[in-house]
C-alpha cells in the first residue's frame, strides 16, 4: 500500500447471510461495527476516527430493502438505498416529505450505497432522515438475537452519533404513518450539494378545516442531535394558520436549536438559517394543503 | 480474502485484505488506472465507477464487499478507436481540461444517461453533483451530455 493514501486499520470481515447469523455475531465480537452502506463509516475508518476490530457486513442478508405499505403503515427494511427511498412510486404517493427528505443527502453516488438504517443508527447530528422521522412520528425497530422492541423516532436519538441502540441490535426497519390529512415538506440549507447541512428542517401540519391540529419542527444539524421546534410548533398549533402566524413561529424557530460556529458559519448565522429555513418549510407545507383543498 | 468480480466484463479472481479499498484493487492490483483518487474523502467523484450497474465512489467501497457483483469502470466503455457516445461527446464539447475528473464524471453521465434518457439541464446538474471538476466551469461537461443525449436517443 503507498503510504500517501488513506486507508484503515486492519479488521477481521464477516458477512453473514441471513439475521440470525449477524445477531449471533454482535452477541459474541467486541469492537464490531456494522456495514450497510459504508458511506458514513468507511470514510471513518479510512481517517482511523473509527477502528473497529470486526466488520459485520449485512448487504447480502436477503429482503431487508423493501419499501412497503401495511395497513395504514409504511414500512422499509434498513437496506433500503437512499436513491431508491427517493425515487420509491409509493413514498412518493404516501409520504413525499420521506422522498423530498432522501434527495438532500449527499450525492447521487453515495446515495446509491447509503441506507436508511446506517442514516439512522449511524445517528451523525447532520443527518437528515432522523428530523423527517420525528416530524412523520416515525418508529425504529430495533432487532436482536432476543427478539426485537419498536422505538418511537422521539426516544432514539441521544446524542451526536448516540441513540438507544444496545450493542447486539441492528436497526431492521422503519415504520411511518401514513396520514393524508398532513402536509409536510423538508428543507435543506446547504453551501453546495454533497456538503453536510448547515441546517435540516423537517415540518409536519395536520389540519382540521382550518384549524391547525398538529406542527411538528424538527432540526437537523444544529444542535449535538436532531431537535424539534417546539416553541414554534406551539405558536402555530390550535390556531388558523395564516402567512403571518407562520412568519412569527418561523423567527422563534431557533430557540431549542444550539448551533455551534464553525466552517459553516458563525452561530448567528446558522441561527438565521434555521428561521429562514423553517419559514420556508413552513411555507411549502402550507402551499400543499392549499393546492389538495 | 478470495473474491471474484467480474470486471468490465472479464472475471477477476485475487485474494486480498478487507481493508483494501475498491478504488485501489482496480487500479494496483489490475492495472486500470483510468479511475482516479482525487480526495479520498468521498467528495470529488473522479474515483466513480459502475457496481452492478449504479454509479457509486469507488474509494469508498471495500474490495470485498464487491465480492460476486459486475463492476464497470471508465476502460468499459468503448474501445481504443471506438469511443463511447459519451466520451466522443466529451470529445466534441471540450469537455476536459487536465481530465482528471473526466473518468467520474463519464461514469455519473452513463448512469444518468440509462436513468433519463433526455434529461434537462437541471437533472444533468443534479446527477454530476458528486463530481468535482477544478478546470471547466462545468459547462462544456453539462454541454456534452446533452450531445450524448441527442446522439445516443435522438430527438
Amino acid at each position: 500500500m503507498r503510504s500517501w493514501v488513506l486507508f484503515p486499520k486492519e479488521f477481521v470481515y464477516h458477512r453473514p447471510n441471513t439475521l440470525d447469523e449477524a445477531f449471533e455475531l454482535l452477541e459474541t465480537l467486541k469492537n464490531c461495527k456494522i456495514i450497510a452502506g459504508g458511506q458514513s463509516l468507511i470514510p471513518l475508518m479510512k481517517l482511523r476516527l473509527a477502528e473497529p476490530s470486526h466488520i459485520i457486513d449485512i448487504n447480502r442478508i436477503p429482503n431487508l430493502d423493501y419499501i412497503r405499505q401495511v395497513n395504514n403503515e409504511l414500512r422499509i427494511g434498513c437496506l433500503a438505498r437512499i436513491s431508491d427511498i427517493e425515487n420509491s412510486d409509493l413514498i412518493r404517493r404516501t409520504c413525499p416529505m420521506l422522498s423530498e427528505c432522501a434527495s438532500t443527502i449527499a450525492d447521487p453516488l453515495v446515495r446509491n450505497m447509503g441506507t436508511i438504517g446506517g442514516n439512522i443508527a449511524h445517528a451523525d447530528p447532520n443527518n437528515d432522515v432522523p428530523a423527517a422521522l420525528l416530524a412523520l412520528d416515525g418508529k425504529i425497530v430495533a432487532a436482536s438475537k432476543a427478539g426485537f422492541r419498536i422505538i418511537d423516532a422521539d426516544d432514539f436519538f441521544l446524542d451526536a452519533f448516540t441513540t438507544v441502540l444496545r450493542p447486539n441490535e441492528i436497526v431492521k426497519e422503519v415504520r411511518i404513518p401514513i396520514n393524508q390529512n398532513r402536509a409536510c415538506s423538508y428543507v435543506k440549507v446547504e453551501r453546495n450539494y454533497g456538503d453536510y447541512g448547515i441546517v435540516g428542517v423537517a415540518v409536519a401540519i395536520t389540519l382540521n378545516g382550518d384549524i391547525c391540529e398538529r406542527c411538528i419542527i424538527a432540526l437537523a444539524g444544529v444542535s449535538s442531535k436532531v431537535t424539534k421546534a417546539y416553541e414554534a410548533s406551539k405558536m402555530i398549533e390550535g390556531k388558523k394558520i395564516t402567512t403571518m402566524l407562520i412568519k412569527k413561529a418561523s423567527d422563534i424557530a431557533d430557540t431549542e436549536a444550539k448551533p455551534v460556529s464553525d466552517i459553516r458559519g458563525s452561530e448567528e448565522f446558522k441561527r438565521r438559517m434555521i428561521r429562514m429555513a423553517v419559514l420556508k418549510a413552513l411555507t411549502q407545507a402550507l402551499k400543499r394543503i392549499r393546492k389538495s383543498a | 480474502m478470495k473474491v471474484r468480480i467480474k470486471v468490465n466484463g472479464v472475471m477477476r479472481e485475487a485474494d486480498v485484505e478487507p481493508r483494501l479499498l475498491l478504488v485501489h484493487f482496480l487500479r494496483d492490483h489490475l492495472g486500470l488506472t483510468g479511475t482516479h483518487i482525487g480526495c479520498d474523502t468521498t467528495s470529488c467523484g473522479a474515483c466513480a465507477v459502475l457496481l452492478d450497474g449504479k454509479a457509486v465512489k469507488s474509494c469508498t467501497i471495500f474490495t470485498v464487499m464487491a465480492d460476486g457483483s459486475s463492476v464497470t469502470t471508465i476502460e468499459g466503455l468503448g474501445e481504443p478507436g471506438k469511443p463511447h457516445p459519451i466520451q466522443e461527446a466529451f470529445i466534441r464539447k471540450n469537455a476536459f481540461q487536465c481530465g482528471y475528473c473526466t473518468p467520474g464524471m463519464i461514469m455519473a453521465a452513463y448512469q444518468l444517461l440509462t436513468r433519463i434518457k433526455r434529461p434537462s439541464e437541471e437533472e444533468i446538474q443534479e446527477a454530476l453533483s458528486g463530481n468535482i471538476c477544478r478546470c471547466t466551469g462545468y459547462k462544456s461537461i453539462v454541454d456534452a451530455i446533452k450531445l450524448a443525449s441527442k446522439n445516443m436517443y435522438g430527438k
